[in-house]
């Protein structure tokens, strides 16, 4: 995710160094008012070309909208070469020097660059990718581990390269920002394994692989700390526990204060307008409860004790928010992923139950990391509702007993669900058959979430 | 216990004389040690599935709790719909099979006393299917022996019908791989060759040598396993015997066909945790999962298999402790109950492997259902 809807408060304390060609900027607003089929129509035919340049700067506007409206973006090297620090990049027009941050600009000439240098391997790379998604994130993961090594290491030994030009961020800037970006890809590939194992629940980020990376990094180029962090606790909110512990004497200090300008950094995105609402708007159902349950995490650990005032002020804020756009998404998410379909009238037998279920597994995962960050009654609300639609009459046509009473576990736990295992009339022909389970309830309902 | 509620993994049932079926559930912080508890206890332990509450009240009603039984009435349940449509699914296919099964080892064992009573007579035809001719040789010779083993050639039919059903789980044929747990170990098989493979590419893949150690107790395992199912088929030859031993000791042959089944009980769904798992992400922590998953082998081991079992292999090997539950409970909970349902599915599934299962899972490379094989 892009750094795209930077507060103009900040952005405006810096001189932009990228001007805008006047015919591109009259298409903009054209563009901006667009309805999403029509945007997804623009950004596919900006994927489609070879050579982007400022045409870029017509999709800039309505990023923010494009993590929303999800269309498929084709999977192209530069794209995944840059996957790890898209957290980092952001439009040239809202770049300075020496900022935490990769102006969009210099994206294009350094993956050229790379590309000609790696020959037939990056050939190789562009033939596996070819036809593939951004949504395929097992391949980015496979590609990359080779790819980000061997990027770094083309990016920290190379001149400046053909088309630098074009970027109008002048050839002073070339190095820091190739060094920058060098020492950030070299830790690309550890850090998303670090990732992939935390997000198995049983595997938090080891001590020493943090402290390593922290180490090489440091060492390698130390400017490029505070953006190394914000990588490392965007993906893995956890690590924060260990980054205290990572470094003593003096380097302990220079690590606080690269912690510092990385919470500002990863503050500054949280703080903005629609960024929680399009990290949960983003995947599915489940997905945007494990993005809950990332930057819930992240907060408590930037929240810490003797965090200034002001940083608690905007912690809270984004919490706040946070809370709402997740119960936004749980409302809109139940509507369109379990009830829509529920009662759609054109789809009676043919209704595809373990969607239905993959949704309501979803909204349990997003429940349940949204009272992380706020009140539950929402949640207990619209679940109860949603548990009486599907135990109703209306939807007797389209569910079987086993079906209602699986759907009923999922949203409202398995007490309310056996309550439910009584055998109920017979069914017309052609219909579901129910099950011939009979049960009793358990008398005693148990409060415990613990499954 | 098939169970899906993912703080039950590894929870095995006993008889209970005074008060029913008692519930053995792992230490749940993963330390030493287990729980002994009735089915209340365990609600106060977790919140436990539709499905597994069903499954432990048709626990209750059995009068053996043993492998064999435990997996019929899981089957059951599962194909009640209560694991979801794909363990339905794989349920009922899975009873089918069965059914066949026991088919099959009735038609070989019908075949061999025709083979060792009437060797003169016309060739049985090599198809496993039984034809009017099996049928009426068959009884001709069941009427010859049943003198000299004291019961009327009709008592003889049913046992030979009972001991199909005891052995269909073995298979008669030494080279049967579609009889179940034939079909066990050859996943057992996968697994362990797959993960060995695995940590011999990258001794990094491995956490504090778990790995390695799960892949001892695995390739144990399968040794005995093999051990145990070719000793058990030897037995099958003499069908004259198998009656013989039948009338004297229905129990003591059914235990006998059962050694397998207690031999390689639980190691299922180790085998499908590792086989299930796709990503090195993945891989390394159903490690952690399989782990204290690892079964004991049973101290009869030796003298079932004739083969040298070192002591600490009866034994708990394994304890992967953890400061807190947050990875099963939760919102992560969710995700392995889906999960352990998959393993259901998987379990019981016997035909060709849907495409997205990894290679090795059950049914994969197989010749699909039914009675293929001699």
């Amino acid at each position: 995710m892009g750094i795209s809807g930077m507060r103009t408060s900040t952005i405006m304390k810096q001189k932009p160094v990228q001007s805008h060609d006047a015919e591109i900027r009259a298409l903009i607003k054209p563009i901006v008012a667009a309805p999403d089929p029509k945007i997804k129509r623009i950004v596919a035919t900006v994927d489609a070309l070879t050579q982007r340049g400022p045409v870029d700067l017509l999709i800039d506007p309505v990023r923010q909208r494009l993590a929303r409206i999800r269309p498929p973006r084709p999977l192209r090297f530069g794209r995944l070469m840059f996957y790890p620090l898209d957290l980092l990049i952001l439009p040239a027009a809202r770049w300075t020097q020496g900022q935490q941050a990769i102006p969009r600009t210099a994206l294009m000439p350094m993956v050229h660059h790379v590309s000609l240098a790696m020959g037939t391997e990056a050939a190789a790379v562009k033939a596996e990718i070819a036809h593939r998604t951004t949504a395929d994130v097992a391949l980015i993961s496979r590609l990359g581990q080779s790819l980000w090594p061997a990027a770094a290491a083309i990016l920290a030994d190379s001149g400046i390269p053909k088309g630098w030009a074009s970027t109008q961020l002048g050839e002073a800037t070339y190095r820091p920002l190739a060094d920058a970006v060098a020492a950030l890809l070299a830790e690309a590939a550890t850090l998303d394994q670090l990732r992939a194992e935390a997000a198995t629940g049983s595997l938090p980020p080891r001590p020493d692989v943090v402290e390593a990376i922290l180490g090489r990094v440091a060492r390698a180029n130390k400017s490029a700390l505070p953006m190394m962090i914000a990588m490392l606790l965007d993906c893995l909110p956890l690590a924060a526990a260990l980054l205290p512990a990572a470094k003593k004497g003096p380097e302990a200090a220079a690590l606080h204060a690269a912690m510092d300008e990385a919470t500002d950094l990863l503050l500054q995105q949280l703080d903005q307008e629609n960024i929680t609402d399009m990290r949960i708007a983003t995947g599915t159902l489940a997905e945007a409860g494990a993005a809950v349950g990332g930057i819930a995490a992240l907060l408590k650990n930037l929240d810490k004790a003797g965090a200034k005032p002001q940083r608690r002020e905007q912690i809270r804020a984004v919490r706040q928010r946070l809370d709402a756009d997740c119960k936004a998404r749980f409302a809109w998410g139940l509507q369109d992923e379990l009830l829509a379909p529920l009662q759609d009238p054109g789809i009676a037998g043919s209704i595809d139950i373990p969607a239905l279920e993959v949704a309501a597994r979803g909204l349990r995962v997003l429940e349940t990391e949204g009272r992380l960050v706020g009140s539950g009654a929402a949640y207990d609300r619209l679940l109860a509702g949603a548990a009486e639609t599907i135990k109703g009459n209306a939807v007797l046509d389209r569910l079987s007993q086993v079906d209602q009473i699986r759907l009923v576990e999922i949203l409202c736990g398995p007490e309310a669900a056996l309550a439910m295992l009584t055998p109920r009339p017979a069914r017309q022909a052609g219909s579901p058959s129910p099950s011939s389970a009979s049960v009793d309830a358990p008398r005693n309902v148990q409060t415990s979430r613990r499954l | 216990m098939p169970f899906t509620t993912p703080l039950l993994a590894g929870t095995c049932a006993r008889d209970c004389k005074r008060e029913g079926v008692e519930l053995v559930v792992p230490s749940p912080s993963g330390g030493r040690g287990v729980y002994i508890l009735h089915w209340s206890g365990v609600r106060a332990l977790c919140n436990p599935t539709v499905h597994d509450t069903l499954l432990f009240q048709r626990s209750s009603g059995l009068t053996e709790i043993n492998p064999a039984s435990i997996r019929e009435i899981a089957l059951e349940v599962a194909r009640e719909g209560h694991a979801g449509r794909a363990a339905a699914t794989a349920a009922e296919a899975a009873l089918v099979y069965d059914r066949s099964q026991r088919a099959l080892t009735h038609v070989l064992l019908l075949k061999g006393l025709v083979e060792q009573f009437d060797p003169n007579g016309p060739n049985i035809a090599t198809l496993p299917e039984r034809t009017p001719d099996l049928d009426r040789r068959a009884a001709a010779v069941l009427r010859r022996i049943a003198p000299s083993l004291g019961q009327p050639a009709a008592r003889l039919e049913t046992g030979l019908a009972a001991i199909a059903d005891m052995f269909a789980p073995v298979g008669v044929a030494s080279t049967n791989r579609d009889a179940r747990i034939a079909r066990l170990l050859i996943r057992l098989k996968a697994a362990h060759i797959g993960m060995a493979r695995w940590l011999e590419a990258d001794p990094g893949n491995d956490i504090g040598g778990l790995g390695q150690s799960v892949a001892v107790a695995m390739q144990q395992a399968c040794d005995s396993g093999a051990a145990a199912l070719q000793r058990t088929r030897a037995g099958l030859m003499d069908t004259p015997a198998l009656l013989k031993r039948w009338i004297k000791d229905p129990d003591g042959l059914s235990a006998r066909a059962a050694r397998c089944d207690w031999l390689l009980d639980g190691w299922e769904r180790v085998s499908l945790l590792w086989l299930a798992a796709r990503t090195r992400a993945s891989q390394r922590a159903a490690l952690l999962e399989m782990a204290p998953l690892v079964p004991v082998l049973p101290r009869e081991v030796m003298e079932w298999t004739d083969t040298p079992v070192a002591p600490e292999a009866m034994q708990q090997a394994f304890r992967v402790t953890s400061h807190e539950d947050a990875w099963r409970t939760g919102g992560s909970a969710f995700a392995l109950i889906e999960r352990n349902e998959k393993l259901l599915a998987m379990s019981a599934w016997s035909g060709p492997a849907p495409t997205d299962w990894p290679e090795g899972s059950p049914g994969w490379g197989s010749p699909g259902c039914g009675p293929q094989q001699s």
